[in-house]
């Protein structure tokens, strides 16, 4: 949760001049306990009656929040230190070795690492083959309370299957290659 | 000498670099005239091994490379073949008949519409793309066209009225049976309709690798690529030696195949195609388990006293700042993929016939 009135503030104080700055705030009651995604129902500011008409207007849409990116109460936070992209090299008797790519750190050398396939979830591990294409992370995982969390995560790529109109496309393109490249 | 010095117009040349991202070989046939065979990238390079070290003996050796040649797609090999055919202007391509072939062309279109990097086969579309930016824009038109390798197929003779020595680069593989079996290959790699998009990562074997026989003047050098050693006849080794008609002109210099690795090995191509106590140079590679191991050196050591290697196949692993991270790697198995790029040098004067090759070893290269 947040007070977004004083971000709302920020926005305008600077560019309406000097009376505005005037205004002491602290006689209103102009902060809100705002909820993201909630500026539709967000609820009138209470200024008080004496308050000219413009400073009225000001401070209303001062007060309005700015938007928040969707985020639900439960979600958690992952800071990531490191992350890797990984490829299957091969898969056997419940390990599979990946190619990994420091993206963190392009200048690193790629490595060759061994997983256990325990550390994939369920749903993914029907995707660990030959070639598969995954994001390995090391971070720290915040949760909604506060626990911090250090966290070694792999996550298969989900990737479209190749359709019949495109396999049709690159034979074209592979005669059309050969025509083009493969005479004097 | 030293390492930016050219080598003498009757010089003949075989530098091999190795492992970066590739490897590579270097020949120069005479007359400042090279060949380039695979290609790699040094660790944290962006610009290929080749093209850096002719820059350093000079400029005009770029415009002196006539050829470069592909032995197979792995990516182990090929990394940054395509700039090196961008930037040697007056080079054909060549590559083995199994990869003109129009599957593995839609192959190669397939992968440049999905996941790119670490895969041979995206090397192979750079390559397309230079091939086409030639034709299209009408520059070295020429140079267009691929040479396809086959069994016993002359890639290239030089004999000009101004050369005192010829200088030819014959393809002693593959055969007609492993093409077939390297088609076979490329079908499985084909992906099914729905099938999720993944990457083509390398697969052994490598039947199909261009096993190269390079002559100049007298002097000679057996490239042995990745090719394996099957046992079966019409495959591998047994194909070469069954039909070369090189058996009487033995090579001095022998880049040995994949690495030292055991599945390489024929006792008979030491015997048939080369001369007693060859100069044998090894590269390293260092995923998976490693090659060579101790027994593969020890095996090399039998055949010959001057076994050469350009590094050291055990690679350091980087070091992240992060303790979290180090902390947590720490409880991995991991193994860094591109080593230390080292460089093994022999040159040999040809016109000469008194004259010793000199062997020079640069960037941790050694004599094992």
């Amino acid at each position: 949760m947040q007070d977004t009135s004083s971000t709302g503030q920020l926005l305008k104080a600077d560019t309406l001049g000097e009376s505005y700055r005037q205004v002491d705030t602290s006689k209103f009651k102009i902060g809100h306990e705002l909820s993201a995604g909630t500026r539709q129902s967000l609820p009138q500011t209470t200024l008080p009656q004496e308050m000219p008409a413009n400073e009225r207007e000001f401070l209303t849409y001062v007060t309005r929040p700015t938007p928040k990116p969707h985020r639900p109460r439960s979600a958690s936070i992952l800071r990531p230190r490191q992350i890797w992209e990984g490829t299957v090299v091969e898969c056997e008797n419940g390990s599979f070795l990946a190619r990994v790519t420091d993206k963190t750190n392009p200048a690193n050398t790629d490595e060759l690492v061994t997983f256990e396939l325990e550390e994939v979830s369920p749903e993914d591990k029907k995707l660990v083959q030959p070639g598969a294409s995954f994001y390995w992370t090391i971070g720290v995982e915040s949760s909604p309370a506060g626990q911090i969390q250090n966290i070694d995560r792999v996550i298969f790529r989900r990737l479209p299957g190749w359709s019949a109109s495109s396999v049709r496309a690159a034979e074209r393109e592979a005669k059309e290659i050969a025509q083009l490249l493969f005479s004097e | 000498m030293s390492l930016t010095t050219p080598p003498h117009f009757d010089e003949f040349e075989v530098s091999v670099f190795g492992p970066g991202r590739g490897e590579c070989i270097l020949v120069h046939l005479g007359y400042n005239e090279w060949c380039m065979i695979d290609s790699c990238i040094g660790s944290g390079r962006s610009v290929p091994a080749a093209v850096e070290y002719l820059r350093e003996i000079g400029q005009a050796s770029l415009q002196g490379v006539l050829l470069v040649l592909a032995t197979h797609w792995h990516d182990d090999h090929i990394g940054g073949i395509a700039d090196c055919l961008r930037e040697f202007t007056n080079a054909k391509f060549a590559c083995s008949t199994a990869l003109g072939h129009e599957q593995f062309l839609t192959l190669v279109q397939l992968q440049t519409k999905s996941l790119q990097g670490n895969s041979g086969v995206d090397e192979f579309g750079k390559v397309l793309n230079v091939l086409r930016e030639r034709r299209l824009g009408e520059i070295n038109s020429s140079k267009v066209a691929p040479i396809f390798a086959i069994q016993d197929r002359p890639l290239m003779h030089r004999e000009d009225p101004g050369r005192a020595f010829s200088a030819t680069i014959t393809a002693l593989s593959p055969s007609d049976v492993t093409v077939r079996l390297a088609l076979n290959k490329i079908a499985e790699l084909m992906p099914r309709t729905n099938q999720p998009q993944r990457r083509i990562t390398n697969r052994p074997p490598n039947e199909s690798s261009v096993v190269l026989m390079i002559e100049v003047g007298d002097r000679r050098a057996l490239l042995g690529a990745d090719l394996e050693h099957s046992g079966q006849l019409g495959e591998g080794w047994l194909a070469i030696l069954n039909s070369s008609q090189l058996k009487h002109r033995p090579a001095q210099i022998f880049k040995v195949p994949h690495h030292g690795s055991p599945n390489a090995d024929c006792p008979e191509v030491w015997e048939g195609l080369l001369i007693p106590d060859p100069i044998a140079v090894l590269t390293p590679f260092t995923p998976g388990r490693g090659l060579p191991q101790e027994r593969d050196i020890s095996r090399l050591k039998t055949r010959t006293t001057n076994l050469l290697c350009t590094a050291e196949p055990k690679v350091r692993l980087p070091k992240r700042d992060d303790k979290v991270v180090e902390k947590k790697l720490k409880n991995r198995k991991r193994i860094a993929v591109d080593g230390k790029l080292g460089h093994v040098r022999v040159r040999w004067p040809v016109n000469d016939e008194t004259a010793a090759p000199s062997i020079e070893l640069f960037n941790g290269a050694y004599q094992v």
